[in-house]
């Protein structure tokens, strides 16, 4: 499965990479190659790639859906919503991350980093502390926002004042 | 010479200022150098104005210290937190990473500094002794025969990268796709840019690689959740044995050589660069290997070759510098502008003008290069360290360090979205068993293969024969063809063997 949807996303990647090369074909100096050339070559790598790896991904598809002996077994096939579900459970917490680094971003302009980092630190600590069930939650949660206030704080001090990052 | 040397050294072992000093630029360069998205020519430029206020001996001693440790630092982040620290470091981190996941991660630092050490003075050797004559080698390549040594390199991508060699291949072109992203640099037509601004300046390979090793990571840590987070690894097992056995050590020594001659002679090719070198000593390894299926499960072999060939690179980029005033990359052109300022022209004139002063240089580097080891070797249990950190405050605070790495490169927002997307992108390689360093390396060869195919045409009218007419060119080219037919010729054998004794 994994080869087939990654073989679509390749091939949807050099769809797109297709369609945007119409406006760089026609410039090239003398002896030049120009510009398309190469970007070309690449597309048409990924596509060829992509369409090998969906080719390899039906087949296996196939071949797991027919079974060895040749015999029909729904397992290959058969997409139930608690195999979904199984699939996609892992995935909830990196979602997680890349939707508040997502946040992170946006905000970071408006509230600057200092602020940004330490609401981003604070929101995960507190999270993963929320859970550790060893500890009373009082002293979780204290820990949490000490623990956040001060990575922020030694992250700032040490790039903007030390290093002259110039962070937001 | 070398009479030059002994007597320099002499003076550079009695001031108590420069040795002080050479320490110092070595600790920054370390922490610059494991540091993502702080390169080692972000080093050098933040701290070149230091210099300006020092004698001409103590600030290029500074700053070779920082340009020498930044190198090796790229590693340790490398192989802790799997993030190349620097781009040279890309290879490192294949199979250092899963060393330290073995629970060997002060053995995979001890391997890395003195592997580093080994290329270092290797390269500095041949700074020494060999000058004139890489010089003269390193000058005679013109655009073809860069072009067919990137070939060369881009070659190895798909055989250097773990597990599929078709996947490894996928995921280089990908990188070769992106690396034209942006304005073209001999006609400024913007391609994939999509009309956004931002795009038009390119995918840097800082936010690409932070993104997609860094990122990736974190995201790839939180899919076990949160119990699985509490579980820290026990600091006794992290804390293993640092240096390696005599004996294993000396089974090392002939990939450090082979994989320091190529970083000494791409370092002295005019902007080669470590990337080149790192790959290309890594594959011929792999290739050579009897065993090429460890590479990529955490064996010491696939951290000696990268790190010995990258630091190896130090010495073969100061020859150009030194000899001829061209600069062999980024790092040894902002070092040249260190001496400029000081008045001091690097090139013949130097060292029949100024020659105490070349042995300084050249004393300068194999002490920070001794520094550099010791410190490395005393360091690495603590840097191991790094790995008892509880896991939620280490992913959430590397998560941080990512962003600053990524925002610091050019003081962008846009560089920060990069990060992420290729950290999205990264993940879901690694869910699908694609290798993620090929793409790196596809990013950092793309523009250079680009420009010199196309200069190389230009100035030849468009003759693509010029390939073939130059011998360097002509005898890379070879080496590709035979690089990526050689599996399948090796291959061939076994089988042919396998059925001659069945």
């Amino acid at each position: 499965m994994a080869d087939l949807l990654s073989g679509l996303a390749i091939l949807a990647l050099s769809l797109i990479g297709w369609s945007q090369l119409d406006e760089i074909l026609d410039f090239r100096m003398t002896g030049d190659v120009g510009p398309a050339l190469l970007p070309t070559v690449y597309v048409y790598g990924l596509g060829v790639c992509g369409l090998i790896l969906v080719g390899v991904g039906v087949w296996r598809y196939a071949h797991s859906y027919l079974g060895n002996g040749g015999e029909k077994s729904d397992s290959g096939l058969t997409w139930s919503w608690d195999r979904l579900k199984a699939a996609l459970q892992p995935m909830v917490l990196p979602a997680m991350m890349a939707a508040t680094v997502a946040a992170f971003i946006k905000v970071v302009p408006a509230w600057g980093f200092l602020y940004t980092s330490f609401a981003f630190l604070g929101f995960w600590l507190i999270f993963f502390a929320w859970r550790d069930e060893d500890r009373p939650v009082w002293i979780r949660l204290v820990g949490a926002v000490l623990g956040a206030a001060a990575i922020a704080g030694l992250f700032y001090g040490v790039f903007r004042f030390l290093i002259k990052v110039p962070l937001p | 010479m070398v009479a030059q040397i002994l007597s320099q050294a002499g003076i550079f072992l009695s001031d108590p200022m420069l040795i002080g000093l050479s320490v110092l630029g070595v600790i920054v360069g370390i922490i610059f150098g494991m540091l993502p998205g702080l390169s080692s020519t972000m080093a050098l430029a933040v701290l070149l104005p230091i210099s300006f206020t020092m004698d001409p001996e103590a600030g290029i001693t500074f700053l070779i210290a920082v340009f020498s440790a930044s190198v090796y630092g790229g590693s340790l982040s490398a192989i802790l937190v799997n993030i190349p620290g620097t781009p040279g470091a890309i290879v490192t981190q294949i199979d250092g990473y899963p060393m330290a996941r073995k629970g060997q991660a002060g053995q995979a630092i001890g391997y890395a500094t003195l592997a580093s050490a080994f290329g270092g003075v290797f390269g500095w050797l041949i700074l020494v002794l060999f000058a004139p004559l890489i010089v003269q080698v390193a000058t005679s390549f013109q655009s073809p025969d860069f072009t067919a040594l990137i070939l060369f390199g881009l070659t190895m991508l798909a055989y250097a990268a773990p597990g599929s060699m078709f996947k490894g291949l996928v995921g280089g072109i990908f990188g070769l796709l992106l690396a034209t992203v942006g304005l073209d640099t001999l006609t400024s037509i913007p391609r994939f840019s999509f009309g956004s601004t931002d795009m038009m300046g390119g995918i840097g390979i800082i936010p690409l690689a932070v993104g997609m090793f860094g990122v990736a990571e974190v995201l790839v840590n939180l899919e076990g959740g949160v119990k699985q987070l509490k579980a820290v690894a026990p600091v006794s097992k992290i804390l293993d044995k640092v240096l390696p056995k005599w004996r294993e050590l000396r089974r090392l020594v002939p990939i450090g050589i082979r994989s320091s001659i190529i970083g000494v002679i791409i370092g002295a090719i005019p902007a080669a660069g470590s990337a080149i070198a790192v790959v290309i000593a890594y594959a011929q390894e792999k290739r050579m290997a009897r065993r090429p299926e460890r590479f990529g499960t955490g064996i010491p072999e696939g951290i000696v070759a990268p790190e010995s060939s990258n630091n190896a690179c130090v010495g073969g980029a100061l020859v150009p510098m030194m000899t001829f005033g061209i600069p062999g990359d980024t790092m040894t052109a902002v070092l040249m502008g260190g001496l400029l300022i000081h008045g001091l022209r690097p090139g013949p004139g130097l060292f029949r003008d100024h020659l105490p002063f070349v042995a300084t240089v050249y004393i300068a580097l194999i002490f920070a290069i001794v520094v550099t080891t010791l410190l490395g070797l005393a360091g690495a249990r603590l840097s191991a360290r790094i790995l008892s950190i509880p896991k939620p405050i280490l992913l959430t605070s590397v998560m941080v360090l990512c962003i600053i790495g990524s925002f610091s490169v050019n003081n962008s927002i846009f560089d920060v979205w990069v990060m992420l997307v290729f950290g999205v992108i990264g993940y879901l390689m690694r869910k699908a068993h694609f290798p993620i360093a090929p793409v790196a390396f596809g990013l950092i060869l793309g523009p250079l293969f680009e420009e010199n195919l196309r200069r190389s045409l230009i100035v030849n009218q468009g003759d693509w024969l010029v390939f073939l007419q130059r011998p360097i060119s002509l005898s890379l080219l070879l080496i590709s063809l035979a690089s990526l037919f050689y599996p399948v010729f090796r291959r061939w054998l076994e089988t042919r063997r396998q059925e001659q004794e069945g």
